[in-house]
Formats: structure tokens, C-alpha cells, sequence
């Protein structure tokens, strides 16, 4: 076999050529156009990954604010709630307080009605005895009792020097 | 027992009241102890009334001597009712 050394350095030659031709006008054109992609999605990954930190950040800064709300709700509910039992506790006391001076006050009353209602049964206990006496003396002293009280006034009388 | 006075002219009453008639030995002791007391003559009248229900009831003048058991029995009551 003979080897055609023209044609040889003419196929180099012509490889050479289309080597450098394609190298200049194929390959970087299109490892230009795969680098701008691989770069764009490079970006876009990141970009995507920058979003989901952002949003978790976001999350976590909701949660807390959530959390802080709730915190703060619960504080001014239990604020009220202790303010409101302070509220019934002091109204409870008021009545009772009341009903308390309500009740010396009707004690009071009714001690000294008692009171009266004795002075006036001891008083009409008095004025039946005294009634009592008065119709026994009369309807009981006969003549000879009569005239021992008349002759015992007499003996007193004679104790009497001036008048 | 209000009683008016007796007239100047007259001897002095003196009355008496008992819820009965005064023996006459009583009546006489009664006028000697005014007469004594009061150290004039006086004229005693006895007059009868119950409602003094026991002792004596003396008026000289306008002078009174209440010995009578209504009067204690006032006294009385005054102390009780008070």
C-alpha cells in the first residue's frame, strides 16, 4: 500500500481548517451559549435558594410576631381577668359591708323595741298591781281595820310638834 | 279636796276626812293634836270619803296632812311607773 502524501497533508491541511473553523464559529459560539446557560441556571438556583431562605426567614419572623401577639393577648386577658376579680371582690365586699351595717341597724331596732315593749309591760304590770291593791284595800279593810289604821295616824300625828 | 277658808269672824275649821265615821274618843284626840300643833283653837269637822280608802286626810287651812293609804298608793305608783 502506498501512502498518498499529498493527499495526506491535504486531509491535515483541510482537518486543520475545519478544525479552526468550527473551533472559532461552532464550538465557542455554542460553549458561550452552554456557559450563559449553565450560568443562568447557576443563577436561578440561587436565586430560587435565596427565595426559600427569604421565605423561611419570613416564616420565623411571622411565627415569632404570631407568638408575641399571642403572648401579648394573653397578657391583657389576664389582666383583665384580675382586674374584673378585683371588680367582683370589691362589689362582694360592698354588700356585704352593707348588709352587714343593715343588719346592726335592724338589731339595734330591735333591741330597743324590746326595750320599750318591756318598759311598757313592766309598766302596765305595775299599774295592774297598783289596781289590784287599790280594790283589795278597799273591798277588804273592814270597820275595826279601818279604825287600827285611823288610831295608828293618830299616834303618829302626836309625834308632829309644829306645823 | 279643795276647801275654802273659814270666815275670820268664826272659829277655825280644820276638816278631817276618813273613809269612816271617827269615834268620838278619835275625833277628840284629832282636834287636841291640831290644836296643839298649830297652837290655835280649831274647829274639827269629821266628813266621810272613801275614795281615800284608809287613814286620814287633815286640811287646816290651806295646810294638809295626807296620812291616807290613796296617797301612799299614788306614791307608789309614781315610784313604779317612773
Amino acid at each position: 500500500m502506498e501512502i498518498n502524501f499529498f493527499q495526506l497533508i491535504f486531509q491535515i491541511i483541510n482537518f486543520a481548517i475545519l478544525f479552526v473553523l468550527l473551533k472559532k464559529y461552532l464550538y465557542k459560539p455554542i460553549l458561550r451559549i452552554l456557559e450563559q446557560r449553565a450560568k443562568k441556571i447557576h443563577e436561578g438556583l440561587e436565586a430560587a435558594e435565596k427565595s426559600i431562605e427569604e421565605r423561611e426567614k419570613l416564616e420565623k419572623e411571622k411565627r415569632k410576631i404570631l407568638i408575641e401577639a399571642e403572648k401579648n393577648a394573653n397578657k391583657i386577658l389576664e389582666g383583665a381577668r384580675i382586674r374584673a376579680r378585683k371588680l367582683e371582690k370589691q362589689r362582694i365586699d360592698q354588700v356585704e359591708k352593707e348588709l352587714e351595717s343593715k343588719i346592726k341597724k335592724a338589731e339595734a331596732l330591735a333591741k330597743t323595741r324590746t326595750q320599750q315593749l318591756e318598759l311598757q309591760l313592766k309598766r302596765q304590770f305595775n299599774q295592774l298591781v297598783i289596781s289590784a291593791v287599790e280594790t283589795l284595800l278597799k273591798d277588804t279593810l273592814d270597820t275595826q281595820e279601818q279604825r287600827a289604821l285611823i288610831d295608828k295616824q293618830i299616834q303618829a300625828l302626836k309625834k308632829i310638834k309644829a306645823f | 279636796m279643795p276647801q275654802k277658808m273659814a270666815d275670820a269672824t268664826d272659829q277655825q275649821q280644820a276638816v278631817v276626812l276618813t273613809p269612816i265615821p271617827l269615834t268620838k274618843n278619835q275625833l277628840s284626840e284629832v282636834s287636841q293634836i291640831i290644836n296643839k300643833i298649830t297652837k290655835s283653837r280649831f274647829n274639827v269637822i269629821n266628813r266621810v270619803d272613801k275614795t281615800i280608802i284608809g287613814g286620814m286626810h287633815i286640811r287646816i287651812g290651806d295646810r294638809i296632812i295626807d296620812a291616807t293609804l290613796r296617797n301612799k298608793i299614788e306614791k307608789l305608783k309614781e315610784k313604779l311607773l317612773s
